[in-house]
């Protein structure tokens, strides 16, 4: 895999993310386009580099969100151990595999953003004048949106990023990576 | 993945956001044109909605008075003007407010803003944020290359408020008789207040307004009445009451939902209260 295209793209993903997720929200929730490309690397590129390209990716994305640092790098490495698996039985090129591997990847990480939510809820449980106030959680609808938005997303974004599939060099495991 | 694992599921987020870079900054070649661009379109394909439910009758008296306001505050601020140039004369006044341009909303799931400014420029951790319309929210994560901003809406962003309601006739908003109450962000835009009882926001168990005592009620303004915020930034709008319900968790006691003016992630500058007092 060519790590200078990866890191292009990882930079434009993040950088279009930051700048469009406001723009593009439907119900206060917007589509994750940065998972998209975690779907794009780990559907194409060699095992190794896939686990260690996605995991970056979820690096980058903890440090641009009030999330736990640490999150997205954690879902989008279970993503990539999931799409890593199937490259070998699906279509990559069709656009119901975009659909189906985008919808699953986002359920991944809905759950775990999720999970993390109910464990340790961004607004805690606190007590106002003797009144308890409950913790205020992450909202499974917004996410479960955002999943489905994503999915709906993933054919444009994944196909266009497979007509460029070719400037990102991926190969078989056996060649080594290298850096042009 | 382990580490990560553990760093997202074992330490608790004010010490892992400890070592969270802030990089905002190196995003903004990209981000910044692609989110003007965007807030072009989306304001010539979908203009921002109505969300004011209130007679046309009542905003153009209340516009009337307003106006009235205006012409009365434009008089003191050319007064406050002379003296502010005269001050300026003496070298050692400057604004509480820097002005900063925005970059674009969370990457994830959050409510928060990244701002093009950093520590080089004065900004700090805690500080708090400002729009024409009000608070905005507070900078959580300020490094020499961005700044991040966790806005009112966010579940982790609380504040002490007050109820105040705007009285056409005299042309003032007053403060309505319900005790201060702390408002969380709700994660969807607004904030809500759940430590108040129905009673004390003057409705009755069933959910009735009482008819004869002053009841909270739906375009009363919630503004800053916290004693840990900075002396100027009390008053400083909130937003407005656009939903009142009972908790489901306890039904005695109210659930007020608070909207800011705006859409605080497609804000497209916004003002750090850099000086506290």
């Amino acid at each position: 895999m060519r790590w200078l295209s990866y890191i292009l793209l990882a930079y434009l993903s993040i950088a279009v993310q930051i700048g469009l997720s406001p723009y593009l929200a439907y119900h206060e929730a917007s589509p994750n386009l940065v998972l998209l490309v975690v779907i794009f690397i780990a559907v194409n590129a060699p095992r190794d580099a896939a686990l260690l390209a996605c995991f970056l990716l979820g690096v980058l994305q903890d440090m641009v969100t009030q999330q736990q640092p640490g999150l997205f790098a954690f879902s989008y490495g279970v993503v990539a151990l999931f799409v890593v698996a199937t490259q070998q039985v699906v279509y990559k090129e069709h656009p119901l595999t975009h659909l189906s591997l985008a919808l699953v990847a986002g359920l991944i990480t809905a759950f775990f953003l999720l999970l993390h939510g109910w464990v340790l809820p961004p607004g805690a449980k606190a007590m106002d004048h003797g009144v308890s106030l409950p913790a205020v959680r992450l909202h499974p609808t917004v996410e479960l949106t955002r999943v489905v938005y994503t999915a709906l997303v993933a054919p444009f974004v994944l196909g266009a990023l497979q007509r460029m599939k070719r400037f990102f060099g991926f190969q078989a495991a056996k060649r080594r990576s290298r850096m042009w | 993945m382990g580490l990560s694992a553990l760093l997202a599921f074992g330490v608790p987020a004010k010490y892992a956001r400890r070592f969270s870079p802030q990089i905002q900054m190196v995003f903004a070649p990209v981000s910044r044109p692609v989110a003007v661009v965007a807030g072009w379109i989306n304001n010539r394909v979908a203009p921002p909605a109505v969300a004011d439910r209130r007679a046309v009758q009542d905003i153009r008296q209340e516009n009337q008075q307003l106006h009235v306001q205006v012409n009365w505050l434009v008089t003191q601020l050319e007064e406050l003007s002379r003296r502010e140039q005269e001050r300026s004369q003496l070298g050692d006044v400057k604004g509480s407010c820097r002005f900063v341009k925005v970059i674009g909303g969370d990457a994830g799931s959050r409510q928060s803003i990244f701002l093009a400014g950093s520590t080089l420029a004065g900004i700090r951790d805690e500080m708090y944020v400002l729009y024409p319309g009000g608070l905005v929210g507070q900078v959580d994560g300020a490094g020499a290359m961005g700044v991040q901003v966790r806005l009112l809406s966010d579940p982790a962003f609380k504040v002490r408020i007050e109820f105040r309601r705007f009285d056409p006739q005299k042309g003032q908003s007053d403060k309505l008789q319900i005790p201060l109450v702390v408002a969380q962000g709700d994660g969807r835009d607004g904030l809500m207040v759940r430590g108040l009882s129905l009673a004390e926001i003057g409705y009755d168990a069933q959910g009735r307004a009482d008819p004869h005592g002053i009841r909270l009620e739906e375009t009363d303004f919630a503004v800053v009445a916290d004693t840990d915020c900075p002396s100027l930034l009390q008053g400083e709008t909130v937003g407005r009451v656009v939903g009142i319900a009972r908790r489901r968790s306890a039904p005695l006691m109210a659930e007020v939902r608070i909207a800011p003016a705006t859409n605080l992630k497609k804000l497209s500058e916004v003002w750090v209260m850099v000086k506290e007092n």
